[in-house]
């Protein structure tokens, strides 16, 4: 089975450290969720992984082999990044055309079918340079060539920045056509968590350049609960697990908790414990 | 197709285009001065120009074609899993196609030439060749000062070519255009600039890979 592992992954720009001492196993196969809040070093983390930038400290491996300068282990690995429209000289100052066919000669498994019906069904203009695309546009070129790349591990930074809500399901229904027909294994980091939760096999969460959750999807959704009532009931009902995002309303509390192993919400309180969403349960381990 | 091979390719394609933009542009060049002084369009003409039009014009295409491709195509190369050693030898590749193929037909057009030119023919290639590696080892460097600096790097890259613009000028002042002019190739003919040329590529190329190596491929 093919994994992705990098071990110890420290990223320093300018004296300060973006990421610490980092640890993840990606697995052949899933499609994660790498959730986290703007600078908290999702797309230097995306980066290092594919042996795009380098890392101050650590090691990425695929299968065992070192992903920096490995011709071999970046054939199965395609990182396409978000696109901007900034830089006045610059790769987005091409059109979408060469844009896809550098793709198409740098990706052997490239799907040039494939990446025609997409190109097709978003109405993209191939003969517009990249920077005068609308953002949505431009995400589209990122998810065409993430798709038809047909990379083992895919990474999608930000693939669903800027699309309406009808372009976001047409991408969320081809991703999962396109891992249920081939396995592979897509990395997508997003800030719309809502919507992509369902998609989501495994999510991870990044804080502040750490790693804080890494877990499947409903098992972690399981041991969450949003729980209100009277302060003194949710405190004794809680009493032993640690409580995120607390909010007082005159004598009533409500506070996100996660239970371990073993754990449970005591009994004989009148408190309401609900189950609590994957983007709720990360803006209150988060703030 | 091996990760080099596909390197090999993308970067051919892109020295092909160049080479076929500078010929057209000389050609444009040609026209647009034979027009400026009054002179005919006749095939004497144009081959009387044609040698040292491709010459002045592929350097600085060579040089500015370089340094775009340093800023807009290496991260993007990068960028779609080519290792920093692959895009190396394309680069390398591109300039060996660029100047090979541009030296043949300097050679050919030269041979073709009816005008007593001040420089015979295997000098003129020679010198042509030295200016040609070296801009292609200067463009890797302007490229990497360019995207590591930004727009800050153009004042650089503006100052630099006045100064040199200022001094050829100067020059021009005090002893007259036809004369610089003629200096040129005898002045190239007497050293072996082949030589230097190549030690400076080689120089800027492994400067190059020692700075592409940390480069960060930016969103």
């Amino acid at each position: 089975m093919m994994q992705l592992v990098c071990e110890n992954i420290c990223k320093e720009y300018k004296k300060k450290e973006v990421l610490h001492n980092l640890s993840l196993t990606i697995e052949e196969g899933k499609i994660y969720g790498l959730i986290g809040r703007n600078g908290a070093g999702k797309t230097t983390l995306l980066s290092i992984l594919t042996a795009q930038n380098p890392a101050s400290s650590g090691t990425v491996t695929l299968d065992g082999e070192p992903v920096w300068e490995n011709a071999k282990a970046l054939e199965n690995l395609c990182f396409s990044r978000e696109l901007n429209s900034m830089g006045v000289l610059g790769p987005n100052t091409i059109k979408v055309k060469e844009y896809l066919k550098m793709a198409e000669t740098y990706y052997p498994n490239w799907d040039k079918e494939y990446a025609k019906q997409l190109i097709d069904l978003f109405g993209l203009d191939i003969k517009k340079k990249v920077s005068k695309l609308s953002k949505g546009m431009m995400s589209m070129v990122t998810i065409v060539i993430a798709l038809a790349s047909k990379a083992k591990i895919t990474i999608l930074d930000e693939p669903v920045a800027g699309l309406d809500v009808v372009a976001r399901e047409d991408f969320y229904r081809l991703l999962i056509e396109e891992h249920a027909a081939t396995g592979r294994t897509f990395v997508i980091s997003t800030h719309i968590i809502e919507e992509a939760a369902n998609v989501f096999e495994e999510v991870i969460f990044l804080k502040d350049g750490d790693i804080l959750i890494k877990e499947q999807t409903d098992e972690l959704l399981e041991r969450s609960f949003h729980v209100s009532g009277l302060e003194e009931d949710v405190k004794a009902a809680t009493e032993g697990l640690t409580l995120h995002h607390i909010e007082h309303i005159g004598r009533s509390l409500s506070a996100t908790v996660m239970l371990e192993n073993g754990q449970e919400l005591k009994s004989g309180y009148d408190v309401t414990s609900q189950p609590v969403s994957l983007q709720n349960l990360f803006v209150a381990l988060c703030e | 197709m091996s990760a080099i091979i596909r390197s090999f390719r993308n970067h051919g394609f892109r020295a092909e285009r160049i080479f076929g933009i500078t010929m057209l542009m000389s050609f444009a060049f040609i026209f647009y001065f034979l027009f400026l002084d009054g002179m005919s369009f006749s095939l004497e003409n144009i081959l009387g120009r044609l040698p040292f039009s491709v010459f002045f014009l592929s350097v600085v295409m060579i040089l500015i074609y370089g340094l775009v491709d340093v800023v807009c195509y290496v991260p993007l190369t990068i960028s779609n899993g080519c290792t920093r050693r692959n895009m190396l030898f394309g680069q390398i590749f591109m300039h060996v196609v660029e100047v090979g193929q541009t030296l043949l037909v300097l050679a050919v057009f030269f041979a073709l030439s009816p005008v007593k030119a001040s420089i015979e023919s295997g000098a003129f290639l020679k010198m042509s060749a030295a200016a040609f590696i070296a801009s292609s080892g200067v463009s890797l460097l302007a490229g990497m000062v360019v995207y590591r600096f930004g727009r800050i790097a153009y004042f650089i890259i503006i100052f630099l070519m006045t100064g040199v613009g200022g001094a050829v000028g100067g020059l021009m002042g005090a002893f007259g255009g036809d004369r610089v002019a003629a200096m040129v190739p005898q002045i190239l003919q007497k050293f072996g600039w082949v030589g230097l040329a190549v030690i400076l590529y080689v120089i800027c190329v492994a400067v190059f890979g020692l700075l592409s190596r940390k480069m960060e491929v930016k969103g």
